[in-house]
């Protein structure tokens, strides 16, 4: 079908790296096959909401509110870890901008939420180039 | 690259087809109990715990991508509780991407039995017309139709099919009534 429904592009740095691609490839063999599977059904559907997806992030210590406004991410759970896909919505297109996991209000890498901000600041301003999520 | 023979590249890795199989249990099972959830409205989890004589924390684990890894006897009675079929069997890894590649979302919500449309137009009509017909003095209903029963009754109270096992991976699908076939 490939009736994607829901669009998502990812983010890819200055220096040209995926970096969602890279992020994928750093989980073990049974997270990628879950995000795989997590992320095929999410493209297929249009209702996004929680608690698969939560559509706007809470401020962290160090990242005000404004900057994280319409930042979201996809929850999900694989290998008893609480795995996340921050990214924003932008011209009917979900832009994904970074992968981490999540354990009480604690991103892993620490400063996700900050380069999540900074990545979709460089996206919306058209510093970066993205690339459909091919994966 | 299309999406299947992408699937198809990822399925070469033996430790990938392994986890692949698990996921689309442990992640689409919960995407299917809540569509079924959500297309039952006055529904709520406490519903489904009541029915399939569970503990609402465990069907919001349940309704969690990944959180549990639900055995054939959890999903019986998600299946009892949605009063839907439940399929089963082993299928080879092509069929199982080629029903990823065409599946719906939407056929996430499963009817109840009572709601199948594959039964329902088999269902006697109990406010159907009836009439005598001069001739024959007995009463005939009609629209009713023969129809030779698709089951037999004791086949009907099952909602779980178990194919023949023949091939290699597993799949695993809430389904309408008894009719259709597919994985998940």
């Amino acid at each position: 079908m490939n009736g994607w429904r829901t669009r998502i592009r990812c983010y890819v740095s200055p220096a040209g790296k995926p970096k969602i691609a890279e992020w994928r490839d750093g989980l073990s063999v049974e997270e990628r096959a879950d995000a795989d599977a997590f992320i095929r059904i999410m493209r297929m559907d249009t209702d996004w909401g929680p608690p698969n997806y939560r559509p706007q992030l809470r401020p962290i210590k160090g990242v005000k509110a404004s900057q994280v406004r319409g930042l979201g991410e996809l929850r999900w759970i694989s290998a008893k870890k609480q795995h996340r896909l921050l990214g924003f919505f932008g011209d009917g297109v979900w832009y994904a901008v970074l992968g981490c996991t999540h354990k009480q209000n604690i991103y892993n890498p620490a400063d996700a939420l900050a380069t999540a901000v900074k990545r979709k600041n460089e996206i919306q301003r058209r510093e970066v180039k993205t690339v459909e999520y091919d994966l | 690259m299309n999406t299947i023979s992408k699937l198809g590249e990822k399925l070469r890795d033996p430790e990938y087809r392994k986890a692949f199989v698990a996921s689309q249990i442990n992640i689409g099972i919960p995407f299917q109990i809540r569509a079924m959830l959500k297309g039952r409205p006055g529904w709520k989890q406490e519903t489904i715990a009541q029915r399939a004589q569970m503990l609402q924390p465990r069907i919001s684990g349940l309704m969690t991508p990944g959180k549990t890894r639900p055995n054939i006897e959890t999903l019986r009675r998600i299946a009892e509780a949605f009063d839907c079929g439940l399929i089963v069997r082993f299928a080879p890894f092509s069929e199982l991407a080629r029903w990823l590649e065409e599946f719906d979302p939407e056929s996430f919500n499963v009817p109840s039995f009572d709601e199948d449309p594959g039964f329902i137009d088999r269902k006697p009509q109990q406010s159907a017309p009836v009439f005598r017909r001069a001739d024959q003095p007995e009463l005939v209903k009609r629209q009713l139709t023969p129809v030779p029963a698709p089951f037999e009754p004791a086949q009907r109270e099952r909602n779980l099919i178990f194919r023949q096992p023949s091939m290699q991976a597993l799949a695993v699908q809430p389904a309408p009534g008894l009719n259709g076939c597919g994985g998940l």
